[in-house]
């Protein structure tokens, strides 16, 4: 499997603060991943890294090649739509695309126009005077007509009503991408995310804690339900996670197990994250 | 060159009612300068003499070179006023990622930025020098016995010579400051530049002015050259370029846009 992201040993401090620390990943082609972690776990500084807009030490290379080597041309192959709709609210959404187009020289005219066609986005209007939502879609629209191989996602949606939440990643998945494309989402909304995913980062503290194929790390846990009375069986497998309700106890263990009288159900990967965070 | 003009366009939509302001302001000064002539024209006929000059086609020179240099002071105001926006406006409306994803050479960024925030202006300034020279010669030519619009134009164009020096080593100055001060950068830089000024002044005294620091502000003024003020009224083109200290000018503005480009590259990384 070819990795187009490749990163080792990456450390960044803040001043006295550790965000991340000796951050080891691949990143293959044709996936999407979900960088998932709390607020403040370092998934922000981690994107920024891979850009190198912060300094770090250690080393991250794109498609085998150092980012401190690509400098601007990165921007030619990956794409970035950070945490804050940070598009000029001075310029207006027909002057935002032209600057776009101008500036890449893998801007695709066809699938631009196409896009923005069907966007119903008011183009004489300042981006002041957009929705959030709207940014976000502008921001979303800018970035799929690049044309790029990779696109970090730092937070995309946070802020956004499930219309534009489900809109965007309709988009995502239909205008971008493919087996060769390769989409990074980080966020700490894990349930939104969980249906497009391949695979998955836990990140907690600036240290990865797991980082797996979602449907194998989905099949390495289970959720059993059993009646109260029968709690004291499902605690001998030492369950991550306990809950209590309607004369139930469900508790998520890690491997199949086979328990007497116990509904079994596939965990979520919310549960998973809870647990393996907090383990 | 499609990232040159992109770029050049971009910078200048995101700034363009600091750009025209000065305009305004001229125009307006200018519509209130005609309103006051016409009145004075209609209650008693005006005696326009400009004392000294032989020749009237002089004076239209002379006329629009200061005239040129009054603009130049509002352009210069407000290029001092924008210096804070220079490099840091985009960051303030966390717009900075969004230009920073480009595939742009970094000093080309910041070439762009420089050039906008420097001579940009300076092409309006061109532009509204000749558009007044034009009405300048035509009011003038009622009242004088001519049409003198070549000695008004070069005028015009001397006028913005001298602007372009100014232009050159203060507005250099303020996008230096613009890098090293996140806010109030115009403020911050003229309180540095001038508590410079007084620990120089000071050594000097307790050196009892054995050594000799230089006076920074004076030292700026002649970076510029000789502005031809003194002898306004044989006022040409040698005398404007022709000054070697121009040279130290350049240097200087050079200077100050590497600094400031490297200042603003460390901070950026500083996130």
């Amino acid at each position: 499997m070819e990795h187009v992201i490749n990163i080792n040993g990456l450390t960044k401090d803040y001043k006295q603060v550790r965000a991340l620390e000796n951050v080891d990943l691949k990143i293959p082609r044709g996936r999407i991943v979900g960088l998932l972690g709390k607020n403040g776990a370092g998934k922000s500084t981690l994107l920024k890294c891979l850009l190198d807009f912060l300094k770090y030490d250690g080393n991250i290379d794109f498609f085998g090649r150092s980012t401190k080597d690509w400098k601007h041309e990165l921007h030619t192959k990956v794409a970035f739509i950070p945490d804050v709709s940070g598009l000029d609210p001075r310029l207006t959404v027909q002057e935002t695309i032209d600057y776009t187009a101008g500036m890449n020289p893998t801007w695709n005219y066809d699938k631009a126009e196409r896009l923005f066609a069907k966007s119903e986005l008011p183009c004489d209007q300042k981006v002041k005077t957009l929705s959030k939502g709207m940014k976000t879609k502008l921001y979303l629209l800018l970035t799929l007509a690049k044309d790029v191989d990779i696109l970090l996602l730092d937070e995309p949606t946070l802020g956004l009503d499930i219309v534009f939440r489900k809109e965007f990643y309709d988009l995502l998945l239909g205008e971008f991408f493919d087996e060769n494309k390769t989409v990074l989402i980080s966020t700490h909304q894990v349930a939104e995310v969980e249906n497009i995913l391949q695979d998955v980062i836990f990140i907690d503290h600036g240290h990865v804690k797991l980082h797996k194929d979602l449907d194998e790390l989905k099949n390495s846990w289970s959720v059993i339900e059993v009646p109260l009375d029968k709690e004291q069986d499902l605690m001998a497998f030492k369950p991550k996670t306990k809950t209590t309700s309607l004369g139930k106890v469900r508790g998520l263990v890690e491997g199949k197990i086979d328990l007497p009288g116990a509904n079994y159900a596939v965990p979520s990967i919310s549960d998973i994250f809870v647990a393996v965070v907090n383990d | 060159m499609e990232q040159l003009k992109t770029m050049l366009l971009v910078e200048y939509r995101k700034r363009k009612s600091s750009y025209w302001w000065p305009v305004w302001i001229i125009a307006g000064l200018t519509a209130l300068s005609l309103i006051a002539l016409l009145i004075a024209w209609i209650v008693d006929s005006p005696n326009i003499v400009i004392s000294g000059m032989d020749e009237t086609s002089m004076s239209m020179r002379i006329g629009m070179y200061g005239t040129m240099f009054s603009f130049g002071i509002i352009f210069l105001a407000f290029m001092g006023l924008g210096a804070q926006t220079s490099l840091n406006r985009e960051k303030q409306l966390g717009s900075d990622l969004f230009f920073r994803c480009q595939p742009v050479c970094f000093w080309k960024v910041t070439g762009v930025k420089y050039f906008m925030h420097v001579f940009a202006s300076s092409l309006l300034l061109l532009g509204v020098g000749i558009i007044f020279a034009f009405i300048f010669t035509i009011v003038s030519a009622f009242f004088v016995n001519g049409f003198y619009i070549g000695n008004a134009l070069y005028g015009t164009f001397l006028g913005w010579l001298n602007y372009l020096k100014l232009a050159m080593v203060f507005g250099s100055l303020c996008y230096l400051f613009s890098a090293v001060f996140k806010n109030n950068a115009l403020l911050l830089g003229a309180a540095a530049l001038g508590i410079l000024e007084g620990l120089f002044a000071i050594i000097e005294a307790i050196f009892r002015h054995t050594i000799r620091l230089p006076d920074i502000f004076v030292s700026l003024g002649r970076m510029v050259g000789n502005m031809g003020l003194d002898e306004i009224d044989s006022v040409n083109m040698g005398m404007i370029m022709g000054d070697w200290r121009i040279l130290i000018g350049f240097v200087f503005a050079a200077v100050c846009y590497v600094a400031a480009s490297l200042i603003y590259k460390l901070r950026a990384k500083d996130v």
